[in-house]
């Protein structure tokens, strides 16, 4: 079974783009679900999806990166999830915020596809290739 | 002779001190507490100083000179009291409740159950002081703002920068491969966001200017106002129906500011309540005691009250399917805030429409 990927992304460009990276590595829409913000991922969620990774964008309507990870972590079920921000934001603020609420990794989106498709490659080595999780 | 010059240059000495002077006996209860002081010198500076006369003072108590001075929490019976009952000397800055005005304060006791008090008034420096004190205030929070503003506006920037330099990229790739649907789609997209960065740019600009450029006041009819806001969002307001009422009422403000938030608020109504069926804006103007009342009011989507505080703030979006760039709102609370008006939103929640109303004072209308 090929690992499922959950993107949580508001700008549809910006969605675009990432799921082009994925989609150049082999993971098609089949492996990526997108959500546009932290309400419809929490649906997703409800409705049986069990991501691999979880990509999330910090400001996004209705409910945000940050409101969202605090959930996740917040949540028996769903705390070792691997959660890894993407977002145009690079201030220690909003790093430090999303340690504090648990993150497993704070990505800066680069400007370029190349740069972009690289990084997604390597998260995709690390998070969905070497990491382990506990199973069910 | 020679001592009669001295007493003489004595007197002179004490009529002409620029300080106030004051001499007192204290007066104690039967258990030996300051419950009172009474005045038996005074200079003519401390006529001056505190606008009271010698002539009211001379032989009185201070409780019946400055009824309530007891219940003064600067405590000046208890604190003369304990200089007058063989305490140190003291120095001190005091507001006088009775009195309202600011002293620097001096006092000692040269025989038992008395006390000399020397004293200038510090009243302008204390609210010079105080004005210092409000601007440095003022300074910080506006440089706080102008930070966080800059922060955000880089990063909201920074979004639809992204997106064109990713399907730039995304366009070579494409054309190589001879796609042209994609390299379509990757122009419009390009397109777009460079449109939004414009509209974002402009937006921010008219935001910043906003505190330089609030012009000169006048009195406009409500009528005139929405007119022109109405021209500007024509396109936004389709054949949405439009109920107005209140047009005579005079708004007092700066016209095209006013315009701009009319505008803004129309341009909001109408993006909320476009797809819904028998879509409504109903526009009202009214007096109230301070000024008027202008009520902005849809059947649109409506908000969650939750999120009612944080569309006023700068890039805030509540739906990232509806476009704008999250400055319309911070623009209204801006000018209103200008203004010394205050706009405040409410709504039952989602699919029971939005209300958004102004209150704008007026000179000349009752507090």
């Amino acid at each position: 079974m090929t690992p499922q990927v959950l993107l949580v992304e508001d700008d549809p460009d910006h969605a675009a783009l990432t799921l082009r990276a994925f989609s150049r590595l082999g993971f098609g829409p089949e492996s990526v679900t997108h959500a546009r913000d932290g309400i419809e991922a929490l649906e997703a969620l409800d409705a049986g999806l069990r991501p691999d990774l979880i990509l999330l964008d910090l400001r996004m309507p209705r409910m945000g990166g940050l409101e969202l990870l605090e959930r996740l972590k917040q949540s028996k079920e769903r705390r070792g999830i691997p959660v890894v921000i993407l977002t145009t934001s690079d201030a220690d603020v909003d790093m430090a915020k999303a340690y504090a609420h648990h993150v497993n990794s704070y990505l800066v989106k680069p400007p370029r596809l190349q740069a972009l498709r690289e990084l997604i490659g390597q998260v995709v080595t690390y998070w969905l290739g070497a990491n382990r999780v506990p199973a069910g | 002779m020679a001592e009669q010059d001295a007493e003489r240059l004595r007197a002179a000495l004490f009529a002409h001190m620029i300080t106030g002077f004051a001499y007192h006996r204290v007066v104690l209860d039967d258990a030996g507490r300051p419950i009172d002081y009474v005045f038996l010198e005074i200079n003519p500076a401390f006529e001056r100083l505190t606008g009271l006369r010698a002539a009211d003072l001379i032989g009185r108590r201070v409780t019946e000179a400055l009824p309530g001075i007891e219940d003064d929490p600067a405590d000046w019976i208890g604190t003369y009291g304990r200089v007058a009952l063989g305490g140190e000397p003291v120095r001190f800055e005091q507001y006088s409740q009775a009195l309202d005005r600011w002293y620097n304060v001096a006092a000692y006791s040269p025989e038992p159950e008395h006390f000399a008090v020397t004293f200038d008034e510090i009243t302008a420096l204390k609210k010079a002081e105080a004005e210092r004190d409000r601007l440095i205030e003022d300074l910080e929070r506006k440089n706080e703002e102008l930070e966080r503003f800059a922060y955000t506006a880089s990063h909201e920037l920074r979004s639809p920068l992204i997106t064109i330099q990713g399907f730039v990229d995304a366009l070579g790739e494409d054309l190589e491969e001879g796609d042209t649907q994609a390299v379509g789609e990757d122009l419009q997209r390009i397109g777009r966001a460079a449109d939004r960065m414009g509209t974002m740019l402009d937006d921010l600009l008219n935001l910043s200017r906003i505190g330089r450029l609030v012009g000169d006041a006048g009195a406009t009819p409500f009528g005139h106002l929405l007119d022109e806001a109405r021209a500007r969002v024509a396109g936004a307001l389709g054949d949405i129906e439009l109920r107005v009422s209140g047009r005579d009422v005079a708004v007092w403000g700066d016209r095209a500011r006013l315009v701009e938030v009319l505008q803004n608020l129309l341009d909001n109504a109408a993006k909320f309540t476009r797809h819904q069926p028998n879509p409504e804006i109903r526009i009202d103007a009214e007096y109230t005691e301070a000024g008027c009342r202008i009520a902005v009011i849809d059947n649109g989507i409506g908000l969650d009250p939750a999120y009612h505080d944080r569309v006023f703030r700068l890039f805030e979006r509540l739906d990232g399917s509806t476009p704008g760039t999250g400055i319309g709102l911070a623009l209204v609370k801006r000018i209103v805030d200008h203004h010394g008006g205050r706009v405040v939103l409410s709504s039952e929640g989602l699919g029971a429409g939005c209300a958004v109303r102004i209150e704008l004072p007026s000179p000349g209308a009752k507090p």
